[in-house]
């Protein structure tokens, strides 16, 4: 009697107890564009399999038993590869449901979308489509159970993975900062740091600290984006419309705590758990890198994945070789490589700390490094590949030299001799477009486009290969004189989405504000009230202002009409050039903007002159400015233009130094 | 038989099989061996075969398939051959009783019979009535053999360990764990237990002998060297004996055995029979041989300034050659390691050498 009524609670507890998951298959960005025009996110390839197989393979080994997969786009393709898996067969750990709903544009509606389906019962766990982790994912469920139980509003236990500010496994615009009640594992407070902002002062609310005996505050671990929900955070995203991210849900509920009645707690993994979503192309070089050293072990290459692949040999070196791959007798394989079965090598050729997919033909004295090869491309001889992306079925031609970020899109085929450091595509955009050969366009983003951060070819290399900057400068530099190149650095590094879409508006708001004869004090509170919205540092606002005033005039006759709107915004000027940290940033967009062949060049001494008689800029501030010039080699032209007003301040201070004698 | 498509080919049991070992959820030899001949025994029971050359084939098939998909787990293939063997004396006897029908058939087979007799072994195409269900008892008896392996081995325990000894042992094993205990219920005696990094399953093998009530030191493999010469015997388990009587054995396996030779004192491996494999290591194949987990165990994720400089590996295993080895005990006795091509042409036949 007894034992039968033990079984039925066992069996209640079974049902109760199936761990549902929820894999968005999209990232709702265009962070791999072109690879993603016509494929999906999640089945971008990362050392030959595709990202959506990690995250299943990781999730069964993680004791998930359901898993809801949430697509939106290309859904022919992620249903066509998930019937042809593993995870549909009967034997398959998994329970694998597809969920289909192509108006979603963000996370927020296909949340949304979730809760009107209805088809979630309890906790869930809710990870992107492109995560590569080992975590055992019940030990965190059952805490947040457990916090559950104290904090009925718990909704959300989001998981931290370390990784320190300069750490190998994260990209810059990941940095994030927590705060943390020690005894309650409550997250108090978790912002995103722009890189643009001064990284150096943080903001953090008194109050966080003020009512608690322990905070725990940290800016060395990134969000894994790996999420455990309770029932409650569906209701949540369909109540508040404007939920549109995670981080959306994330900074809404910590602001309004009180009136969504709902606490977010935090979950540190081990050092020897990972976790990692491969969002970014930087990213996509860290998660692989680190997938071959075996952090990701058992989800690393030898370990057969998947029943209709061959499996991997391990060998010296971290280098791994699929069955059957022929590489002749003088090629160097070397230093964390993985070559796919059916690939084959010519003479003299060497590949360092890369992946080349599967069935890829590569010819004579090829130089490969730092470079991801997807399947099937076929690189001819003498051609050098350096921190590039060559995506499936490519064609490269004899001697083509691609560096330095330089991504081609399916398909593309790449002229002889041909260097390139850009994105390329194989069919022609919508939008203007420049050929460079047979099926080889040139990806133009759109700048306008918040979603896309991709300017100039050093972007995307800067993009691709963020931590170049720190493998060069390892002989012993220290901190300080890093972050000294970093500022002057700034001109270089890729300018984020939300102080470009501030710089915008700012030359929207002069030019109206000009054109109208707008008062200025009315402009500066504009100018402000964007600053707000999207968060731009003080130091920013100053150098961008400063930039938009002097691009705005039209390239005919130019310096007349900048004269003419010096004096006109010289309150605005006065407004925000107030202290000398803010003349350094007025003088960095000066030197900016005057660049070798710029119209600005000629009028250099004459805006230095009306500012210094104005009382913005200070005579030593200048000085310190045209010194640091002169010791910059790519400033010369500027420096030679200012050189004479420098001697004339020279000459004033000493007379006047003479005089108070 | 097509091996490289194995889609289709491979029973989806095997499949799922091969998952669980690599995902950790069967480790073990021990616990792998069985569940591979409950897997190769399934297949058996369940296949439709009109002969034997065809059962054999199949058995072939899967026993290469997760000789493949298991490099480093030699015992999968060993039940894979030893099963082959079993077919083979069962057809040999089957084929045996319809030739002679009425005679009386000798069970023993007499040394000038072998010498003299044609192999007919190459042919096994003819029908054999109830070869399915011989094979299946016979491999039960095999079953019962592997269960009771261990407590063989732990029987001779009192021939090899002599009162107020010390032993030295590394790692976590449950033959040896089973072995220390046997003796310690007769003898008194010290264990010196290594623990055998990054894992450090030694200590778990320490917890467990503290718990029988036996003198139990842990120290780590750096110390070995000095402690040596104090130790009357080292005792140790492997993961697999080579053909020519080498060891693939948890890593530090080989500083232990440098250091037991250097101080004469003898180095005994248990090792049950499955564990024997008529694979040689060849030197260009070392890596090949090993396995390696994730580099945590050696270095943290977090020393990240040094991540991007530094090489990891965290090899698994070690060769250990046979000259440092002065005996192994099986569950059929003793043997010196320079008799373990005899063993082995007892266990498998020599055209299943090769899967």
């Amino acid at each position: 009697m007894s034992r039968g009524k033990s079984k039925k609670d066992l069996d209640s507890l079974k049902t109760e107890d199936v761990v549902q998951a929820v894999v968005v298959a999209d990232n709702f960005s265009d962070a791999f564009v072109p690879m993603t025009n016509d494929v999906p996110s999640c089945l971008l390839p990362l050392v030959n399999t595709c990202l959506l197989d990690h995250t299943l393979e990781w999730l069964s080994n993680a004791g998930v038993q359901e898993v809801f997969l949430f697509c939106s786009r290309q859904v022919d393709k992620v249903r066509e590869h998930v019937r042809n898996s593993k995870w549909t067969v009967e034997t398959s750990p998994l329970l694998l449901n597809i969920i289909v709903s192509e108006t979603c544009l963000t996370l927020g509606d296909a949340m949304r979308d979730l809760d009107a389906k209805g088809l979630i019962r309890g906790d869930f766990i809710l990870v992107m489509g492109d995560t590569v982790a080992n975590v055992n994912l019940l030990p965190i469920l059952e805490k947040h159970r457990r916090l559950q139980k104290s904090d009925k509003g718990l909704a959300m236990t989001v998981v931290y993975k370390y990784a320190g500010p300069s750490h190998a496994g994260r990209a810059p615009q990941d940095d994030i900062l927590v705060a943390v009640d020690k005894k309650t594992s409550k997250i108090l407070f978790h912002q995103k740091r722009n890189a643009g902002s001064d990284q150096r002062k943080v903001h953090i609310p008194m109050e966080i600290i003020m009512d608690r005996p322990s905070v725990d505050i940290y800016n060395d671990f990134v969000d894994t984006q790996i999420s455990i929900c309770s029932v409650s955070v569906l209701p949540l995203f369909s109540d508040n419309f404007d939920f549109q991210t995670r981080e959306d849900f994330i900074k809404g509920l910590l602001i309004n705590e009180e009136i969504l009645a709902s606490s977010l707690a935090s979950y540190f993994l081990s050092d020897r758990e990972y976790a990692a979503s491969v969002n970014s192309w930087p990213m996509y070089k860290n998660v692989t890198q680190n997938m071959i050293h075996r952090w990701t072990y058992p989800l690393v290459p030898d370990m057969l994945m998947s029943e209709t692949e061959k499996p991997y040999q391990y060998l010296k070196g971290n280098v791994y070789k699929q069955h059957p791959v022929t590489l002749s007798r003088s090629s160097i394989i070397e230093d964390g490589c993985v070559i796919g079965g059916g690939s084959k090598v010519g003479e003299g050729s060497s590949i360092i700390r890369s992946v080349v997919g599967r069935n890829c033909q590569i010819g004579k004295d090829v130089k490969i490094e730092d470079s991801f090869i997807w399947d099937g491309c076929i690189i001819e001889d003498k051609c050098s590949i350096v921190k590039t992306v060559v995506g499936c079925n490519c064609i490269v031609r004899q001697e083509a030299i691609l560096s330095q970020g330089c991504i081609l899109g399916q398909g593309v085929q790449c002229p002889a001799k041909f260097r390139c450091s850009q994105r390329l595509q194989s069919s022609p955009g919508d939008e203007e477009f420049e050929q460079i050969g047979e099926s080889a366009y040139i990806v133009k983003l759109d700048n306008d486009d918040s979603d896309s951060d991709d300017g100039g070819p050093q972007q995307i290399w800067n993009e691709l290969f963020p931590n170049e900057k720190f493998d060069d400068d390892v002989d012993g530099e220290s901190d300080a004189s890093s972050e000294l190149s970093d500022v002057s650095d700034r001109s270089l590094s890729p300018v984020l989405d939300d102080t470009k879409l501030f710089y915008n508006e700012v030359v929207d708001s002069l030019k109206r504000g000009f054109e109208d004869k707008l008062h200025c004090d009315n402009l500066v509170l504009e100018i402000n009230s964007s600053r707000y919205a999207y968060n731009v540092s003080m130091g920013e606002v100053n150098l961008l202002v400063v930039k938009a005033i002097l691009n705005l005039p039209e390239s005919d006759s130019f310096l007349t009409q900048l004269w003419q709107m010096l004096t006109y915004f010289m309150p605005i000027l006065k407004n925000y050039i107030k202290n000398p940290s803010a003349q350094v940033d007025c003088l960095q967009a000066l030197k900016e903007v005057a660049g070798p062949e710029s119209e600005m060049l000629p009028g250099v001494v004459k805006f230095l002159n009306i500012l210094y008689n104005q009382d913005i800029l200070s005579e030593d501030v200048i000085l310190k400015w045209y010194s640091d010039l002169k010791t910059d080699p790519e400033s010369k032209d500027i420096c030679k233009v200012a050189a004479p007003f420098i001697k004339w301040l020279e000459e004033a201070e000493e007379e006047s130094e003479d005089e108070s004698d | 038989m097509k091996v490289d498509d194995w889609k289709g080919e491979v029973h989806p049991h095997f499949l799922g099989f091969v998952t669980a070992v690599k995902q950790g959820k069967c480790s073990g030899s021990s616990e792998i061996t069985s569940k591979t001949l409950d897997l190769l025994k399934q297949l058996i029971a369940d296949g439709e075969f009109s002969n034997a050359q065809e059962m054999m084939d199949t058995i072939r098939a899967h026993g290469r398939f997760l000789h493949k998909a298991l490099p480093s787990h030699a015992s999968v293939a060993n039940m894979a051959r030893r099963v082959l063997k079993i077919v083979r004396e069962e057809y040999a006897a089957g084929s045996k009783i319809i030739k002679n029908k009425a005679e009386e058939v000798d069970p023993q087979e007499s040394l000038h019979k072998i010498v003299t007799s044609v192999d007919s072994g190459e042919d096994y195409s003819s029908h054999v009535p109830d070869l399915k269900s011989g094979v299946i008892e016979h491999i039960s008896e095999f079953e019962m053999e592997l269960e009771t392996s261990i407590d063989n081995i732990a029987q001779q325990a009192q021939e090899h360990i002599h009162s107020n000894e010390i032993i030295l042992t590394l790692g976590m094993s449950h033959v040896v764990e089973s072995f220390l205990r046997k003796a310690a219920a007769h003898r008194k005696f010290a264990v010196i237990v290594v623990t055998c990094g990054p894992m450090r399953k030694g200590q778990e093998l320490a917890v467990s002998l503290g718990k029988s009530k036996i003198n139990t030191t842990v120290i780590e493999e750096r110390a070995v060297w000095a402690i040596m010469s104090r130790v009357n015997k080292v005792i140790i388990g492997t993961h697999t004996v080579m053909a020519n009587g080498g060891l693939r054995a948890i890593s530090s396996c080989h500083v232990v055995a440098l250091a037991a030779k250097h101080c004469s004192v003898p180095v005994i491996v248990l090792a049950p029979l499955y564990k024997l494999t008529p694979q040689y290591l060849c030197s260009y194949d070392q890596d090949a041989f090993n396995s390696y987990t994730a580099p945590d165990g050696v270095l943290d994720f977090s020393d990240h300034p040094t991540l991007s400089q530094i090489k990891r590996y965290c090899p698994v295993f070690d060769y250990v050659p046979p000259e440092l080895i002065t005996l192994f005990i099986s569950n059929t006795g003793g043997h010196a390691p320079s008799y373990v091509y005899r063993l082995l042409s007892e266990l498998y036949h020599p055209d299943d050498y090769e899967m």
